[in-house]
């Protein structure tokens, strides 16, 4: 790439960029101070023979349900007890959210700083919308709809378009497929842009651009950032 | 001396060149014991030396230099050494035998009675006769080396011929390439810039040491000196900065080679023009100022690459520094200094205070560089600038947050110099510096950073964060901020760590905390601890929900306080505040929990001091150990009483034991051996013991018995147990019968039903028998303790005592294996027939990790016997035998019994014993996949991952079986605890990375598919992974 569009964007300290809040007390500087076993023998939930049940054969009251096959001991075997907060997992539904959305998004590379576009507030989580609606069940149907809407760093922004077709990449390959998937500029920010936002959301344009090895080059190098690994 | 040696020599030369170096040495040998006289030897050599075939020339020189290079630096008489060296200079005329002529010169060069005129000789003779461009380098090189001895040397002598050694040398080094040769030359050329007279050839010295720059050399990948272009470049700079008569012409060329595209060679200009203000000195450098100044700004007002503003920064205050000299205080009218200074402000100031303007800050760093330079300039730039940005931060500026940020930024900017130049608190001050000039804006300077910090909303995280940064800079300046307003400092800090809830906001608050405490202790004393520890529920004051802001929860204040333990005074203090603390809430009985966290803090120190192994705890041990049990004890006894349960409370004792374990692990044998006897006396023998409080010793002593009669007190156990794992093995055991003390405690053991007293008891067992058992008493307590425990496993009716009896012969088993004894191996055997038993074949499967487990207590941390082989040992004992029994199973309960057996036997192995007999059980390990057990599939799970990258072309083989039941793992939410689905998603996301491609290739389309439903799980966690794993496959090759 040779010089820049904008040589020098505004760029925002990463402490301001929106993030999931920690569940209080259970942030990070706290697991990492109360690590030990001990403290968690602590919580009421947790009963004192899970954390000895790999060093003790017996429980409090004699042997455990587990240990002893079904017929020896009926009353006791109430069910399988494995993993240790395994009936709270399946109650426990946790959404696709717009944060979530935005940490898919925001740590892209913007292709010609070495920042993300969370960073030059390209992407804002203001500007993602989940629509979903709800049948007569109140329950939430199938399909829903993610809205993106993009700010390019200045009106004239070629690469908008490339911003763009990295997010719905990024998007389709990390969401489930009952999710429609719309980028948009945002209203505004830029000289061509309903232009840009049907080069977006045309499907064939959008294959066309995929199938090109140069452009699927670029591409990945935007996408080339892990969020958990 | 004969003509023969040296024929030989002559001869050997050719075919073996060692030979020839002995003959040499021996030649050598004779002459300095008088033997051979020197003349008998040349005369010998005689007409060789000048014989009209050259290749006998060259082998009777070789012959000289080598013999001359084996005497001894003061055997040759100085008469002797000007004869050679007029002898050999003659022959320097002969140029196929330059190497060997300068050779005999270079041996000559470093007698030690070596003449004048010899000294004139040589060098003449070597700048007249000689012409380098018809060398190799070789020859070159010893060339190179004789000028370098004599200049090093006899600089003295040298300085006579000035003129012609200035010639001479520059013509001699005319073209020279090569980098080892170029080392040597750049040394002599500093040594002769800078020693001799050099006004009249200055130029052409110059030319001859700049003619070289930049260095571009790359030394090739097999280079047999391992010179480094930076070698080069070192040696090259320090010609360049020699003389300060170069100015002249150095600046104005090196400002030239600013202007190349090549990010190397501006780095070098930089550093060179750097070296070059340095050494050149003030009167000098002041005429060069501005055309530095002027070339090298805008680098960093325009922000230029890599380290380059940071070198121009580093270069501008090295100008100034050389500038400033003489001046301290001020600058004075006129001078160069002075003319700088206003310069660079009336370029800079405008960008500064204009809101507008993106190079503010870049201007602000320019100045802040100039200013650390020197007093005088820090306190102009201070006068003249500083207050143009207060008036940005000023509330009634127009200035947006942004913009406000900038400033601040730059204050903190001129705040860094400030301390760079004045000193910070706890650094080295070599000399007493004068007082700060940014005094003189202290209180406007310490109001705006509290503005900024108390008037900003929270949601403005930098910005605070900035304001933050700020006070502690101040705060950190040497003779700066007095005792209030530091203090008020760490109650700002104080409020955020103990309100705000941004994460990092608190995580730079309590660093910055820790850095005031560290220069200045006091403050944690008397505002952070006062401060922090009010904010600990009290019992005596009932939480008033509604007043203020919502405390924190105290383990947030706990961690804090563990934290801010940056020396031992202060954590002694805080010890005992915290056991107040805890005395208190012990009276009162309510939060277990609470009284937990604060015993876990001192823990959580002790612990973390003993890896930086950087304070002695014997203070502790002596006071903490005592007054721990003696609490415990007393709330034991009275344990009807409901307000005094919390000390005996088993989640306590839990903490309260590894503190013991801790501190007595910590001391030596010798502090231990006291501590021993009294804790024998407290559990065994029932006696008054001095670790109890005096008044409470009876009491105690009377409500207990014997722990091998049962002890009564119940909970306790553990703590002994700690004690006695912390006991060095040389501390002798106070109680001389070991073996029948063990034997004893078997019983209690198994007639106690809470779980922290039998494990406690389990580990004691083990503990006395890995650690003071002798060879014979552990015989007889197989043949006797063991032998009874295996029958009661195998012979009773009750299944409990069944499985209490096997849990015990389990500790007992490991302690041996951990020892090496052979015969564990049938308390091993035992377990896994057992695994085949239709009702106790779970408890068996169990009991396979006990036997190896990996143990807090029962370690070698505790000094516990641990061979070095035990865990392979009892690996591939037991690997064989489990997957026979496996095999010859029929039913499925036995068949699960043996793979949750190797499980958990699994869990326990590094992974270097298991790869080898991987193949042994992976049919197992594949089995045990589709197990509904979701510990066991985790486990197997887990070994798979591990062992990918290790087992490649095994792995490889059983993909068509491995990635099917992972990948449903990944999909089946109702059998597959999200921790199951997450290690599945992982172990995915391994295999690209860990096996060969095409291996890999084939299920890549399936995997991307079926990931795309894992997409939609319920839990985040799961889609995360499942989202970095699928993005794996799609970037993988292929």
């Amino acid at each position: 790439m040779s010089e820049p569009i904008n040589a020098n964007p505004k760029v925002l300290s990463l402490d301001d960029l929106p993030t999931r809040e920690e569940i209080f007390g259970n942030s990070s500087s706290i697991k990492a101070t109360f690590p030990h076993s001990a403290l968690d023998g602590a919580f009421p939930t947790m009963s004192l023979y899970e954390s000895y049940s790999s060093l003790l054969l017996l429980g409090e009251d004699g042997l455990s349900d587990d240990d002893i096959e079904m017929k020896v001991a009926p009353e006791l075997s109430s069910g399988e007890s494995d993993v240790s907060d395994d009936q709270s997992d399946i109650e426990e539904h946790e959404p696709i959210d717009e944060q979530e959305i935005y940490d898919l998004i925001s740590t892209i590379s913007d292709p010609e700083h070495p920042l993300t576009l969370g960073q030059l507030a390209v992407v804002n989580k203001p500007d993602i919308y989940i629509v979903s609606t709800k049948d007569a069940n109140g329950r939430h149907q199938k399909i829903s709809r993610v809205i993106v809407e993009i700010t390019p760093t200045i009106t004239h922004c070629s690469l908008a378009t490339l911003i763009g077709l990295g997010i719905r990449v990024r998007l389709e390959r990390c969401l489930p497929p009952r999710f429609r998937i719309e980028i948009r500029v945002k209203q505004g920010t830029h000289q061509s842009e309903s232009q840009v936002n049907k080069q977006l959301n045309d499907k064939e344009r959008v294959a066309a651009a995929c199938e090109n090895q140069q452009l699927l080059g670029v591409l990945s190098g935007m996408l080339a950032t892990f969020l958990y690994l | 001396m004969e003509k023969l040696v040296i024929h030989k020599y002559m001869v050997s030369l050719e075919t073996s060149p060692a030979e020839a170096d002995t003959i040499a040495k021996n030649i050598a040998n004779d002459i300095e014991s008088d033997t051979t006289p020197l003349i008998d030897f040349i005369e010998c050599l005689g007409r060789y030396l000048t014989d009209e075939d050259t290749g006998i020339r060259v082998k009777a020189l070789s012959c000289v230099a080598a013999v001359l290079s084996n005497l001894s630096a003061s055997k040759l008489n100085s008469r002797q050494i000007t004869m050679l060296s007029e002898f050999l200079s003659d022959r320097l005329e002969d140029e196929e035998c330059l190497n060997e002529s300068g050779s005999g010169l270079l041996a000559l060069s470093k007698m030690k009675h070596i003449s004048t005129s010899a000294i004139r000789t040589i060098t003449e003779a070597l700048f007249a006769k000689v012409d380098m461009n018809k060398h190799n380098q070789a020859t070159r090189y010893v060339v190179y080396q004789i000028i370098d001895r004599l200049v090093t040397r006899h600089i003295a002598v040298l300085k006579g011929t000035n003129d012609s050694i200035l010639n001479g040398f520059t013509r001699l080094i005319a073209g020279e390439k090569d980098p080892r040769n170029l080392l040597v030359v750049f040394s002599i050329l500093k040594i002769i810039i800078e020693n001799f007279q050099i006004e009249k050839s200055k130029e052409s010295l110059f030319d001859a040491s700049f003619c070289y720059f930049p260095i571009t050399f790359r030394p090739p990948p097999d280079d047999p000196y391992g010179i480094t272009s930076e070698d080069l470049k070192l040696k090259l700079r320090e010609c360049i900065a020699a003389s300060p008569l170069f100015a002249e012409y150095s600046f104005p060329s090196l400002i030239e080679k600013l202007t190349s595209s090549s990010i190397n060679v501006k780095r070098d200009t930089l550093l060179t023009v750097i070296a070059c203000v340095e050494k050149y000195g003030g009167v000098t450098v002041e005429k060069h100022w501005e055309e530095i100044y002027n070339s090298v700004k805008f680098e960093v007002l325009h922000e230029g690459e890599e380290d380059i503003p940071d070198l121009v920064c580093k270069l501008l205050k090295t100008l100034t520094a050389t500038i400033s000299i003489r001046m301290v205080r001020k600058a004075v009218e006129n001078s160069g200094l002075d003319k700088f200074l206003k310069t660079a402000t009336n370029e800079c100031y405008p960008q500064i205070v204009n809101l507008e303007s993106r190079q503010a800050k870049p201007a602000a760093q320019l100045l802040a560089a100039i200013a650390e330079g020197s007093f005088a300039a820090h306190d102009t730039i201070a006068e003249t600038t500083l207050p143009g940005i207060f008036r940005l931060v000023d509330l009634t500026s127009a200035a947006t947050i942004a913009q406000q940020k900038t400033a601040l930024e730059m204050l903190i900017l001129f705040v860094e110099s400030s301390g760079n130049l004045y000193g910070w608190k706890g650094g080295a001050m070599s000399e007493k510096s004068p007082e700060n000039g940014l005094l003189m804006h202290k209180d406007t300077l310490f109001d705006l950073f509290c503005r900024a910090f108390v008037s900003t909303p929270c949601e403005e995280v930098s910005f605070k964060l900035l304001a933050l940064q700020g006070l502690v800079k101040l705060s950190l300046l040497q003779e700066f901020l007095d005792v209030s307003e530091l203090g008020m400092v760490a109650q700002y800090l104080d409020d955020v760590v103990l309100t705000d809830t941004n994460e990092s906001l608190c995580t730079s608050a309590l660093s910055s905390l820790k850095e005031l405490g560290r220069v200045n202790p006091d403050i944690i004393l008397n505002t952070v601890f006062p401060a922090f520890l009010s904010q600990l529920p009290d019992p005596d004051i009932p939480p008033s929900g509604t007043s203020q802001t919502p405390r924190k929860h105290y383990r947030i204040i706990l961690s804090s306080l563990a934290d801010l333990c940056i020396n031992k005074a202060i954590y002694e203090i805080l010890t005992v505040r915290l056991l107040n603390k805890l005395a208190l809430i012990a009276k009162e009985g309510q939060d277990v929990v609470f009284a937990q966290s604060i015993l876990t803090t001192i823990l959580l120190v002790i612990q973390r001091k003993l890896t930086e192994k950087d304070w002695d705890l014997k203070s502790f041990f002596m006071t903490l150990t005592p007054k721990l049990i003696s609490m415990t004890f007393t709330a034991s006894v009275d344990r009807d009483q409901p307000q005094s349960k919390i000390m005996s409370h088993s989640s306590v004792v839990a903490v309260t034991a590894k503190i013991v374990n801790l501190l007595v692990r910590s001391v030596s044998a010798e502090d231990q051996s006291e501590f021993a006897k009294q804790i024998c006396n407290l559990y065994i023998t029932n006696e008054a013991s001095s670790l109890i409080q005096e008044s409470e010793r009876a009491r105690i002593a009377s409500a207990t018995e014997p722990l091998e009669k049962g002890f009564r007190a119940e909970g306790l156990v553990e703590i002994f147990t700690a004690a006695v794992a912390g006991l060095r093995i040389e501390t002798a055991f106070p109680y001389p019968d070991v073996l029948s003390l063990a034997s004893n405690l078997i019983p209690v053991a198994l007639a106690k039903y809470n779980i922290p007293d039998r494990l406690a008891l389990a580990r004691l067992i083990a503990l006395l028998v890995n650690k003071w058992l002798s060879k014979d008493d552990e015989q007889k307590f197989i043949d006797s303790a063991v032998e009874e425990l295996k029958t009661r496993v195998t012979g009773s009716n009750s299944m409990v005592e069944r499985a209490s009896s096997l849990e015990l012969l389990a500790w007992v088993g490991k302690s041996l294996i951990f020892k090496g004894n052979r015969r564990a191996f049938e308390t091993v055997d035992l377990v896994l027939q057992l695994l085949r038993d239709e009702s106790f074949g779970r408890c068996a499967s169990k009991a396979c990790g006990i036997l190896i487990a990996d143990d807090e207590i029962v370690d070698k941390s505790n000094f516990v016997i641990v061979r070095l082989l035990a865990k392979q040992q009892y690996f591939s004992y037991s690997i064989q035998r489990i997957v026979d029994g496996f095999n010859f199973s029929t039913d499925s309960e036995s068949k699960r019994n043996h793979l949750v057996g190797l499980s958990n036997i699994l869990q326990n192995m590094p992974g270097k014993i298991v790869i080898p007999h991987l193949s042994t059980f992976l049919p197992l390990l594949l089995q045990s996949l589709s197990l509904s057990d979701s510990h066991v599939k985790l486990a197997t799970i887990d070994t798979i991952t591990a062992t990918l990258s290790d087992a490649k072309d095994l792995m490889s083989g059983h993909l068509s079986t491995i990635v099917p039941r992972v990948l449903e793992s990944t999909v089946d939410k109702a059998s597959n605890p999200p921790a199951v689905r997450v290690a599945a998603l992982n172990s995915l996301a391994m295999l690209p990375k860990s096996l060969p491609g095409e291996v890999v290739q084939p299920y890549r389309g399936e995997i991307i598919r079926t990931l795309a439903v894992v997409l939609d799980d319920p839990r985040r966690a799961v889609r995360k992974a499942a989202v970095d794993c699928r993005q794996i496959y799609f970037v993988m090759d292929g």
